[in-house]
């Protein structure tokens, strides 16, 4: 049997294989059964999730009845923290509420673009990894900062290619080449991939994965958006690995440039 | 008694404890963490008493990204 050198693909971080390289999040569904259906549909293998305040008057159903830990690993974020010390305490809750100690690091004080703070972001990874985390931070599309954040011991980095929930797609396409070309640790495309083709992109481009949560979850059919997800995601990674052959300006005959019909 | 709990001063019966309180408002403990006076307390001490004036804290998931 022919076998492809590229046919075990798994994506590995921390050294555990994950199956799929399309993560996704669980905000902004209309419904839990849909999340719990679009979440399978996508095939990921690292789900997100929040940690936020019980309210009081309307303690309703819990979320996490409805996910399945055993089908993914569930991957708390720090979202709504605005300094370090917000987000390690945050990370700290998730672990005690959940056993969760891998976290998703988010430090975002600026409410307009939720632009992800470099500084705070870093010396939380340094907080984290050092209490035994397992930390993903999100981050700006900064090349320097995602090696400052591997050298600090995150598994991975995650470069965003728009603001949160904007769905304008790589925008930060040349920097996020620049981490990928530099990176040891697997490089996430996460926040403002808006359709498929945005995640094909980013895989062609050499990315390890993608975190889609908003686009699938706001799609008029959420569960069809995460297999058509899930399937850029494929598609980019397979023409990655496939080698793309390059440009030319010029045009480059594909049928052969002699024996022509008519005679020459 | 006076605890705060998540920013609200509720009345409790001296001699509650965490699960007493949350049990009785129907929050289940599952999956949730609890902050006594910024500490995260162990699920053990869930059956202890509170004491007047304490900031409780109690967290869950929900969706995010």
């Amino acid at each position: 049997m022919i076998t492809s050198r590229h046919e075990d693909d798994a994506l590995v971080i921390a050294g555990q294989r994950f199956d799929s390289r399309l993560l996704t999040g669980t905000g902004k569904f209309s419904d839990w059964r849909t999340m719990a259906d679009a979440i399978l549909a996508s095939g990921s293998g690292l789900v997100t999730v929040a940690l936020r305040r019980v309210d009081l008057g309307d303690p309703a159903d819990s979320m996490m009845s409805h996910l399945s830990p055993s089908a993914y690993r569930i991957l708390p974020n720090t979202s709504g923290a605005r300094d370090a010390g917000e987000a390690v305490r945050i990370a700290r809750l998730a672990r005690a509420a959940g056993g969760f100690d891998w976290i998703k690091l988010e430090v975002t004080p600026e409410p307009n673009y939720m632009l992800p703070d470099p500084v705070e972001t870093l010396k939380a990874a340094e907080m984290l990894v050092k209490d035994g985390f397992t930390v993903l931070p999100y981050i700006n599309a900064d090349p320097m900062l995602a090696r400052r954040l591997e050298e600090a011991g995150c598994a991975t980095v995650m470069p965003l290619g728009a603001p949160i929930g904007t769905s304008r797609g790589l925008r930060t396409r040349d920097q996020i080449g620049i981490i990928i070309e530099q990176s040891f640790v697997p490089v996430v495309v996460d926040a403002g991939l808006g359709l498929p083709s945005h995640a094909a992109e980013a895989m062609e481009m050499g990315a390890d994965a993608c975190l889609v949560n908003t686009a699938i979850a706001i799609a008029d059919d959420p569960v069809r958006m995460a297999r058509a997800f899930a399937a850029g995601v494929r598609a980019g990674r397979e023409a990655f690995l496939a080698g793309h052959g390059g440009t030319s300006r010029l045009a480059q005959p594909s049928s052969p440039e002699s024996g022509h019909v008519r005679g020459d | 008694m006076k605890v705060v709990i998540n920013s609200q001063t509720v009345e409790v019966p001296a001699g509650s404890t965490i699960e007493s309180i949350l049990a009785g408002r129907g929050i289940a403990l599952d999956h949730t963490a609890v902050e006594r006076n910024g500490e995260i307390l162990d699920p053990t001490m869930y059956g202890s008493a509170v004491s007047e004036g304490d900031e409780i804290v109690v967290v869950r998931f929900v969706g995010g990204g």
